[in-house]
């Protein structure tokens, strides 16, 4: 992909993959605070997320049992909520993460064109 | 909850949160109080707000959004949910109260003649009370909004239908139960010993009604 900023990707996309992100967040670093995500999807090229949507798909995941949650007291700085993928959680990072890579093989096939078609089109008019 | 003396929990909370805008901090307590989250939901809420912005920076608006739709996107649990139980003792205490009131009040005015009870006016006092505080428990939230944000309107309100009952108890006409004095005054008091005996009991055995905010860690 060429240097941008990811700002742009469309809310649509995000709200599909994001709560999978969030998850395979949790699951490589948890322990770890919620900005401590945001910071990992947005070096991964997500763009910002902002909290205003971070931390109630964060609520969500912790009402659905697919994280846990705990105070940190640091060194200095206010407490830390940290989130730590459950088994549950776990599971469901498994499941949806092969289904989203057939949507996304599947997607990204149909937005391709194949060099056939391509060599049709191009016969067509000739 | 603006002033100049903070009150201890505004200063705690300033202290705790010096990263998030007061303005922003306050509606959204107020906000996740209104929804019934419990004191230690909130706390831990916006001390997480306050973690994030000082990490980040900028402006708490820009990076929660507003503070009201923030709080509703968190759908935090509703701990003052009343149980059937409560709701009944709430009614219990509050119809032994007006009852102890109308009767101990008739009594002492009737100066040792035969009280007068309008049978249809108190049932109407009664019944209408009931049915507030009925409507206080099934939409507490939405109405303690609208006397947040229109004070003026919301109390004229609470006051109109409180003096509606009071003159309908009053003129409404119909059969009239006659009791001596000396019984309305003794009725009264057990009417208010019954309110108090719940109350005591409630004290002892139920759920406190104050709630703090109160945040994790230091």
């Amino acid at each position: 992909m060429s240097e941008q900023t990811y700002d742009e990707w469309p809310a649509q996309w995000l709200r599909g993959a994001l709560p999978l992100c969030v998850l395979r967040t949790v699951a490589e670093h948890g322990p770890v605070h919620g900005y401590g995500i945001a910071s990992r999807l947005a070096a991964a090229g997500l763009g910002t997320i902002g909290g205003g949507t971070l931390y109630p798909l964060l609520a969500r995941l912790e009402r659905d049992q697919l994280v846990t949650t705990s105070w940190v007291q640091g060194d200095s700085g206010p407490a830390k909520k940290v989130y730590t993928l459950t088994e549950a959680g776990a599971g469901q990072l498994d499941a949806e993460s092969a289904r989203w890579r057939r949507f996304s093989a599947l997607t990204s096939a149909l937005l391709s064109p194949h060099e056939e078609e391509r060599d049709d089109v191009g016969s067509h008019h000739e | 909850m603006s002033g100049v003396i903070m009150s201890e929990f505004e200063s705690e909370l300033r202290r705790r949160t010096p990263h998030v805008d007061p303005a922003w901090a306050d509606a959204f307590v107020l906000d996740l109080r209104l929804r019934g989250a419990s004191g230690a939901e909130i706390g831990g809420a916006l001390l997480e707000v306050e973690s994030h912005m000082a990490e980040q920076g900028g402006q708490v608006a820009g990076v929660f959004g507003d503070p009201q739709e923030y709080a509703a996107h968190l759908e935090l649990p509703d701990s003052q949910r009343w149980s059937p139980g409560e709701v009944i003792r709430l009614g219990a205490k509050v119809l032994f109260g007006i009852l102890g009131v109308y009767l101990l009040l008739g009594g002492l005015l009737a100066a040792g003649e035969p009280v007068q009870l309008p049978v249809i006016g108190l049932t109407v006092l009664l019944g209408g009370n009931l049915a507030v505080l009925l409507a206080l428990v099934a939409w507490g939230d939405p109405l303690v909004r609208v006397l947040i944000e229109r004070p003026v309107v919301a109390i004229g309100l609470f006051a109109a239908v409180f003096m509606l009952l009071v003159v309908s108890s009053v003129v409404l006409d119909g059969p009239r139960l006659e009791v001596s004095g000396t019984a309305a005054i003794l009725a009264g008091v057990v009417a208010f010993a019954l309110a108090a005996a719940i109350w005591l009991a409630e004290r002892r055995t139920g759920r406190s009604l104050e709630d703090p905010v109160s945040f994790p860690g230091r």
